[in-house]
């Protein structure tokens, strides 16, 4: 921790510090255009009366008003959005090459479809991800990234008519770990999901696979093409670790694992958004930034060693 | 009342029908399961040659244990009659056998540095060690249908069904001391320190 002080005073104060004042404008801007909005949306409340008084149409005013709202939303997205990059750049990537991690915001080359393949997550029309992280801890490799998946769904407008609306079905994490243990077959450890819906999700997953530990049963439920591979991977210990973990993430329900072709996939469903680098509404200069973001990178490391992916005998 | 007497029939005809579907199916899981143990057995069996001619070379002096190994082994690979459960009894205990004789050989070794240090024993220990894991894995799934079937068959009316169509319970396949109950780690015996 002392080495990461020197480290965050030398290489990465420097740059937060030239990023604060920029910070400080844009929060500026930001407000100014929450200003606009605000008059945007007290003329398109009046616009009979702004009308009149300035002897335009009404049309006009709403169409002007509509606009000028939008612009300013999409203005500070804009904003927002680039100052949140520039602090990724210059707090949560030196971090990473600090921890000897490969760090890059666009995570286009993370292998989604290997998820997606083994289907754990959830039906969606629409991925965005970022934040790609990659390297070794203790012999055991690893990637991983934050990813958010939307699904486009029809509701009805209470007019008789349906609107399309874009609903939020994951947000967390993405990773994957080397696994100790050769394997040939799938399987995969999903949240229960009660009885019934254990016995439909077997249609879409295979084979379920009951397991000793009553525990572990209760959290999760068990699909493989192969009976005895899901147990030579899920041994007792192995299934202790599953468990812990669970209760150690307060995640019951929001894990779900996958072993697919000499590795083991996790999705985290987590509602917070990781890696941000904190709200862009407080200065940047706190050492509690920096303190929070190595917080949330010990995941990457605690979950090697919760789970025990350097035993290879998970006896 | 004719037509309560017959829906009654009819009913008591389909519930032993369902019984006797699960009880088949949970039979045929069952010796699925045996037949996945023994998979998985023939690998050690087949690694067993290997081990055994290294350590004559090194343990001469334990030729009474390599000698009773061997036999254990044979005794181990004979056939058996898979619908016979005394049958599956004797395999399995068998198998117990061999696994503790084994585990007496990997414990002897441990007095042998040449021998643990050889890197063909390296290579076979890592080799041992995932097959041992597949058998307790096999073991486990084995287990687990035998607790189904046996439930089916020792629960009434399953009890009268099963014995009309000829199922009986099946032995669980049990680890003879405390120690077998784990999986046999070959590194612990043989790893170089």
């Amino acid at each position: 921790m002392e080495d990461y002080e020197s480290f965050y005073e030398a290489s990465i104060a420097p740059e937060i510090r030239q990023l604060e004042i920029e910070r400080r404008r844009t929060v500026k801007r930001v407000f100014a255009l929450g200003a606009v909005i605000l008059v945007a949306i007290l003329v398109f409340v009046f616009h009979t009366q702004i009308s009149a008084a300035v002897g335009v149409g009404d049309g006009f005013v709403r169409i002007a008003a509509l606009l000028a709202g939008f612009g300013a939303v999409a203005s500070i997205f804009h904003l927002q959005s680039k100052m949140r990059r520039k602090l990724k750049t210059a707090l949560v990537e030196p971090t990473c090459r600090f921890l000897g991690l490969d760090y890059s915001l666009d995570a286009g080359r993370f292998p989604l479809p290997r998820f997606v393949d083994v289907k754990i997550l959830p039906v969606h029309d629409h991925v965005h991800l970022q934040d790609h992280i990659s390297g070794a801890h203790a012999g055991v490799d690893f990637e991983l990234c934050e990813a958010a998946l939307t699904k486009r769904v029809e509701r009805s407008d209470g007019k008789g008519g349906t609107k399309t609306e874009n609903q939020s079905v994951f947000q967390g994490l993405l990773l994957i770990y080397r696994f100790p243990k050769p394997f040939t077959a799938r399987t995969l450890v999903l949240p229960d999901r009660s009885w019934l819906g254990n016995r439909i999700a077997g249609f879409r997953h295979g084979e379920r696979v009951r397991l000793e530990d009553p525990r572990f049963e209760r959290i999760y439920e068990v699909f493989s093409d192969d009976q005895v591979e899901a147990r030579y991977l899920l041994t007792p210990g192995f299934m202790e670790c599953l468990t812990d973990l669970a209760d150690h993430l307060g995640a019951s329900g929001a894990l779900s694992f996958a072993f697919e072709a000499q590795n083991l996939l996790i999705a985290f469903h987590s509602k917070q958004k990781h890696f941000e680098g904190g709200s862009l509404f407080t200065p940047l200069e706190t050492p509690e930034r920096a303190k929070a973001l190595l917080q949330e990178l010990k995941l990457i490391y605690e979950l090697i060693e919760r789970l025990k992916l350097t035993d290879r005998s998970h006896l | 009342m004719e037509l309560f007497v017959g829906a009654l029939i009819v009913a008591v005809i389909l519930i032993a029908y369902a019984w006797y579907v699960v009880l088949i199916r949970r039979r045929n899981r069952a010796l699925e399961a045996l037949s996945s143990i023994d998979v998985q057995l023939r690998k050690r069996h087949d690694l067993l040659p290997n081990i055994l001619k290294l350590a004559q070379s090194f343990m001469s002096h334990e030729r009474d244990l390599l000698t009773r190994v061997t036999e254990l082994r044979n005794e181990a690979r004979k056939t058996y009659d898979a619908s016979n459960p005394e049958a599956v009894r004797q395999h399995l205990e068998a198998e117990g056998k061999l696994q503790s004789g084994m585990r007496q050989l990997f414990a002897l070794a441990e007095n042998y540095p040449e021998l643990r240090s050889s890197q063909t024993v390296l290579e076979a220990q890592q080799s041992f060690a995932s097959v041992e894991g597949h058998i307790a894995a096999a073991r486990r799934f084995y287990n687990s249908a035998v607790t189904e079937l046996n439930n089916a068959v020792q629960i009434f009316p399953g009890s009268l069904i099963a014995r009309q169509v000829g199922v009986r319970p099946l032995p669980f396949f049990e680890l003879e001391d405390a120690h077998l109950r784990e999986p046999v780690d070959a590194g612990d015996y043989l790893a170089v320190h």
